[in-house]
């Protein structure tokens, strides 16, 4: 194991994990950059199990391209193709043109969207968790997942089964309902293919 | 984790995640099956944090103009202005291209030449500009859009390759074959 940050969940539970696992959270990675390497890092907000999960994301994205940075080149110090033979800074390979001619990263990438996608087909309430472990840590990726695990839950259901799925009251009068759906009379068939 | 405390989880999830999640969804669920759903999720479509990126791309090919134009500037209205992606194709009226974004995404549109040197200086915080096929434009709009000093390293330009003629000594430009 390289150099490891030790983390403290809500419930008191300790996890050491290595720092390129750790610091996909900006939060954690700005915590260690100011206090001294012994302390642990509490994190009162999020419980174990939800933590457990959390970290066997960053364990996954640790030494990965992010998967939905749409334009950023993805260096090629994280190519598998390349993996090991550059030194990092001393690649003078142009990064521009990496990620878009990379069949490997690419490849890579995918696989790491389809295991992401897998993750998120949990039970709604662990989303609910994730997400805001990942709003309260800022890790980009896992916000990214979560927010797209929940939209997956919503589309293509009524509101009737999108209430009971997010056990949701209903606070409309039928009448109110009713005046949503006038809304958009205006366009006459608005969303005909 | 206590069941009482979730009870109200979903309802009371911060708006801009909420946000973030219906921006996911197609266009027609967002506007009238979410609006439905709850009071705080109709909230949440008014207002700015599901209008960040406004997509209307698909939609936008096969409305009238006036209906384009009307939901475009419902949109940005929600978003009060803070939108900082816009994908739209088609668009017909030449004031619409006083949109300001990040990424502007406007393909078969129909500015021309003079509108877009008039408003291309305002155009600073572009990193992405897509303007294939829209035929009205030519080189001296690309010559605007060239001298343009954009923000960010990254950005690209998406054009036909009838502008290839362009003095393009901007390797960041993309031309499409």
């Amino acid at each position: 194991m390289g150099k490891t940050i030790k983390l403290i969940s809500g419930d008191g539970e300790m996890f050491e994990v290595e720092e390129a696992v750790a610091f996909q959270s900006n939060i954690i990675k700005s915590l260690a950059d100011e206090d001294n390497a012994d302390d642990c890092i509490p994190l009162p907000r999020v419980d174990s199990q939800i933590l457990s999960k959390v970290l066997e994301f960053c364990r996954k994205h640790a030494n990965s391209p992010s998967v939905h940075t749409k334009f950023a080149a993805i260096p090629s110090e994280l190519c598998p193709k390349h993996d090991g033979s550059a030194a990092g800074a001393s690649s003078s390979e142009s990064s521009s043109a990496h990620s878009e001619t990379c069949r490997a990263c690419y490849d890579a990438v995918m696989k790491l969207v389809q295991w992401d996608l897998e993750f998120v087909k949990v039970d709604l309430d662990l989303i609910h968790h994730l997400l805001k472990a990942a709003n309260y840590l800022d890790i980009e990726d896992l916000m990214f997942m979560a927010v797209e695990g929940a939209a997956n839950a919503i589309r293509g259901n009524n509101p009737e089964e999108i209430r009971k799925l997010f056990d949701l009251e209903n606070d409309f009068t039928p009448e109110e309902e009713k005046e949503i759906l006038k809304e958009y009379s205006w366009l006459d068939d608005p969303f005909e293919p | 984790m206590a069941e009482g405390s979730d009870a109200r989880a979903w309802e009371e999830l911060i708006p801009d995640a909420l946000g973030l999640i219906f921006s996911n969804l197609p266009l027609q669920e967002i506007l009238i099956v979410i609006p439905r759903v709850c009071k705080s999720w109709s909230r949440v479509v008014l207002g700015p944090y599901c209008w960040q990126e406004i997509d209307i791309d698909e939609w936008s090919q096969h409305c009238k103009p006036e209906q384009l134009n009307k939901m475009l500037h419902m949109f940005i209205d929600r978003s009060c202005g803070s939108f900082r992606r816009l994908s739209v194709s088609g668009l017909h009226t030449e004031s619409m291209f006083t949109l300001i974004a990040a990424q502007l995404e406007l393909p078969r549109s129909e500015m021309n030449d003079a509108i877009v040197k008039l408003v291309a200086p305002r155009l600073c915080n572009l990193t992405y500009l897509d303007v294939s096929y829209c035929s009205k434009i030519g080189a001296c709009a690309m010559e605007a859009f060239g001298s343009l000093s954009f923000r960010s390293d990254h950005y690209a330009l998406i054009a036909s390759d009838s502008f290839v003629k362009v003095k393009a000594s901007h390797s960041r430009f993309r031309f499409l074959l």
